[in-house]
């Protein structure tokens, strides 16, 4: 409770504002590096350093010490105390200060706002995703797509995702033997990617990511097609095998807070696979099969999501 | 019940028949010849035959030494013999004993040269076959060409007419609107026949706008002066309408050969063939004609043949001579065969014709001859006899036949020359009303025989009787034939309205199931074949049997 109504570091242009909410005076280092301690006593620990020519508000002060806060690199708010010593107190009353007002907002560097922004984008141990968005095969159309994905950071620029996708499709008529007949075709990718980052400011990270999976599919023969050779006496069947395939991808997770990410993006997947049919008259059970040896379900995923990230 | 109505249903069905039938046989009987004394015409001398000659070749030109190129004339157009001019057409069978493919056709070559040097026209050949036009002058010269094994009339065909309701009938239509699976075949369905007389009128309208049409007729003329088969095609057509039609035509043996080879080689899937063949074969599925549907088969095509509509006008039995005159005795004293018409024309064969060797059969030496006499005034009148000679490598056939301005009463008789057994003789009557004596059973035509044909019967595509004159098995070999029956008595453009009778009208309805069903799915012939039989209506007795086969052709399950 102390601590409210202490110093705390302000963007430039919160400072009017910061200002008028009440009696205050602007600090400015003085010295290379001082330390920001945790309670007003030079026996205390030091939780953060301040550098030549910052400047502080404080509206408190403790003995020698001034109250303030600060925002560290990781965009933390950290509450101390800073020695009088170390500081040049550039006004107390509120025609000084803001006489030092109109000089800060002289182009002299003080705090440089990329410092003093939410680093959101740094460095993220592990993440969850959900994602949907459209797929468009080669081959069998486009549908729906959605999915999810765990995100394991190595480095800052670097992490590995493990997700599950499912594309589906309703494919229609054609005269290519070679392919799968009309009906509705699941696509499910188990998907290992290596994913590059490169954080581009404090709140977006643009990807790109590439890997292998195995891909669970399904395909359910046209309701209408099954219906009309059954009442012919025949039953059709048609299935196709799961596959091992490829993909490559790029990407954007925009930070809204720490934690959470919209996330937009897209991905080529290469798969082949075989499939095959069964024709069976149900009187004499005559039946009739074949292959189709060649497959592509290749595809082009695209869409967006949410990430919450640990 | 139904088992029960269906047995009445028959009996008075067959009642109706039966007194419809019966009553002129009735009037005739009454008028009839029946137990005036016959004289046994002497057999003919048969001495002087040209071994090397049938014997309608060897009667041609004994008249044109005799009587001149007029009676020769006539003499063919009473037994229905191509001539062209003062031209007779005849095959002249090459010896192809020890020869290779290469020394055959050189040999081929050979005579076709000494033909046109003896005035003989070559119009086409087919391996050790010759087909020409010769003067009946010039029949024995080539004859004695010592490279020639025989000379005979080609083989006859005859369309099988007696005029589609069998596409409702058969279910046909739940297939054409089921849109086709694992499949973009577009079908070669052909009707091999003897004629399309005005299928160009059909073109657009019962057939379709486009067709394959290939004439193997010496005149090129895929009319032929016949509508039999643009009546075929049309049923082809309504049963499988996006199936490809392929209307092929021929006129004798040696063309039909070059036929069926020319339909292979074109990549067609099925044939409908609605013609019968007499004298061409042992009955047991062998023989050139059959020789060309195992051919057809063996290159995946399925051959859809008509039963024939012989039932009525068919008769067989064990030679019987009771008195041991040599006169085939039909029933006790009886020595004649009797039939009432403005025609008639008789084929006879009997159970000797040895091995076919894929080229010929190594021939009978049981020698039998065939008189056709007709009744007039009181007596019988010998018009017509076949007396070939039959001494160890001929074809056990003859054949007899004559017309009258008006319907009479027309007379058969068996004379045994000579021989070493009792054959089983068999006679089919064309041209003329049911046969007495009648025997349908074995009444099937060549080549339905062959095991490699898919025959069918006929019933009625409104009641599913079967029609009477439908052909009945079993094959001389004890095989069931037919293996389906179909709807006959259907409409077609050419016909008329339900005018498309006989077996004819039956066998396109099952070529065209095959070229519907091969046309929508994956399933082999042999598949199709298989599944056709097990949805079969099954008629008659329960099970395949001689007069329905395995029942009536049913597409639905």
């Amino acid at each position: 409770m102390k601590r409210i109504g202490g110093l705390s570091v302000i963007f430039i242009g919160f400072l009017a504002v910061g200002l008028i909410a009440g009696p205050s005076v602007i600090l400015k280092v003085k010295v290379q590096t001082a330390n920001v301690r945790t309670e007003p006593d030079m026996s205390s620990a030091a939780v953060a350093q301040v550098k030549l020519g910052t400047l502080l508000e404080s509206s408190n002060k403790v003995g020698d010490f001034y109250e303030i806060s600060i925002i560290d690199k990781d965009g933390r708010t950290v509450y101390g105390f800073i020695h009088a010593s170390v500081v040049e107190v550039l006004g107390s009353e509120e025609e000084k200060v803001t006489k030092e007002v109109k000089k800060v907002k002289e182009p002299e560097p003080m705090i440089k706002p990329q410092r003093v922004e939410p680093a959101y984008a740094e460095f993220k141990k592990m993440g969850l995703g959900l994602f949907v968005g459209a797929s468009s095969t080669s081959d069998y159309g486009s549908g729906l797509a959605f999915g999810a994905n765990f995100y394991l950071g190595i480095t800052k620029n670097i992490g590995i995702e493990v997700g599950g996708l499912r594309m589906q499709t309703t494919s229609k008529d054609n005269d290519d033997l070679t392919k799968l007949s009309k009906g509705k075709l699941a696509i499910m990718p188990l998907q290992l990617s290596l994913m590059a980052r490169f954080p581009l400011g404090a709140k977006i990270v643009p990807y790109i990511a590439a890997g292998g999976g195995y891909y669970l599919n399904s395909f359910t023969l046209d309701a209408a097609i099954v219906k009309s050779w059954d009442d012919l006496g025949i039953d059709l069947e048609e299935a196709i095998d799961n596959a091992f395939g490829f993909h490559f991808g790029a990407g954007l997770d925009f930070f809204v807070n720490p934690n959470i990410a919209i996330s937009a993006g897209v991905k080529y997947c290469l798969a082949k696979t075989k499939g095959s049919w069964t024709m069976k008259e149900q009187v004499s059970s005559e039946e009739t099969k074949g292959t189709l040896p060649d497959l592509k379900l290749n595809a082009l995923v695209f869409g967006a999501g949410l990430k919450y990230f640990f | 019940m139904n088992k029960t109505i269906r047995r009445y249903g028959w009996l008075v069905f067959a009642g109706l028949v039966a007194v419809i039938l019966l009553l002129p046989v009735k009037a005739r009987v009454q008028e009839s010849p029946q137990g005036t004394v016959f004289m046994p015409p002497p057999p003919e001398h048969q001495k002087d035959l040209n071994p090397k000659l049938d014997f309608a070749l060897q009667r041609m030109t004994d008249i044109y030494a005799a009587e001149g190129i007029e009676k020769v004339r006539e003499y063919a157009a009473q037994h229905k013999i191509d001539m062209k001019g003062d031209y007779i057409r005849v095959i002249a069978e090459a010896d192809s004993g020890g020869l290779g493919s290469a020394g055959l056709q050189a040999r081929v070559s050979i005579i076709c040269g000494e033909i046109e040097a003896l005035g003989g026209q070559v119009e086409t050949s087919y391996e050790n076959l010759i087909q020409h036009l010769a003067h009946p002058g010039a029949i024995q010269a080539i004859s004695q060409l010592p490279t020639v094994r025989f000379l005979r009339l080609p083989l006859k065909p005859f369309p099988m007419i007696l005029t589609s309701e069998g596409v409702a009938k058969t279910g046909a239509g739940t297939w054409q609107a089921v849109t086709p699976y694992r499949t973009t075949e577009k079908v070669k369905v052909c009707i091999l026949d003897l004629g399309f007389k005005g299928y160009m009128s059909l073109l657009g309208t019962e057939l379709p706008s486009s067709v394959t049409v290939k004439s193997f007729r010496a005149d090129n003329d895929i009319e032929g002066g016949e509508v039999h088969g643009a009546a075929c095609a049309e049923i082809v057509r309504d049963m499988a309408p996006d199936a490809d039609l392929y209307l092929v035509n021929f006129n004798t043996e040696v063309e039909h050969h070059q036929a069926v080879d020319w339909i292979i080689d074109q990549g067609v899937k099925v044939i409908s063939y609605s013609i019968g063949w007499t004298n061409a074969g042992d009955g047991k599925g062998t023989g050139p004609i059959c020789d060309d549907v195992k051919k057809a088969s063996d290159a995946g095509i399925i051959w859809c043949n008509s039963a024939g509509n012989e039932a009525e006008r068919h008769w067989e039995g064990i030679f019987s001579d009771s008195d041991a005159d040599n006169w085939m005795n039909f029933s006790g004293s009886d020595q004649h065969l009797m039939t009432y018409g403005s025609k008639c024309y008789a084929s006879m064969n009997w159970d000797d014709w040895g091995t076919w060797n894929g080229s010929s059969y190594s021939g009978s030496n049981n020698d039998y001859n065939l008189y056709l006499y007709y009744w007039s005034g009181g007596i019988w009148h010998l018009i017509d006899s076949s007396t070939g000679s039959q001494n160890g490598n001929d074809w056990p056939t003859e054949f007899v036949g004559a017309w009258a301005s008006v319907p009479l009463y027309w007379a058969l008789y068996i004379y045994k020359h000579s021989g070493t057994r009792n054959c089983k003789l068999e006679i089919f009557i064309s041209g003329s009303y049911p046969t007495e004596y009648n025997v349908p059973a074995g009444s099937i035509s060549i080549p339905a025989d062959s095991r490699y044909a898919v025959t069918v019967g006929a019933t009625d595509c409104i009641t599913d009787a079967l029609h009477y004159y439908s052909s009945r098995g079993p094959t001389h070999d004890g095989r069931v034939k037919p293996d389906f029956t179909a709807p006959s008595g259907v409409t077609t453009q050419t016909y008329g309205d339900r005018n498309f009778y006989g077996t004819s009208a039956a066998a396109p309805h099952m070529a065209g199931a095959f070229g519907l069903i091969s046309g929508k799915a994956p399933f082999s012939v042999s598949q199709i074949k298989a599944i056709l039989e097990g949805r079969a209506l099954d008629l008659g007795t329960s099970g395949k049997d001689n007069l329905y086969g395995i029942g009536r052709l049913k597409l639905t399950k």
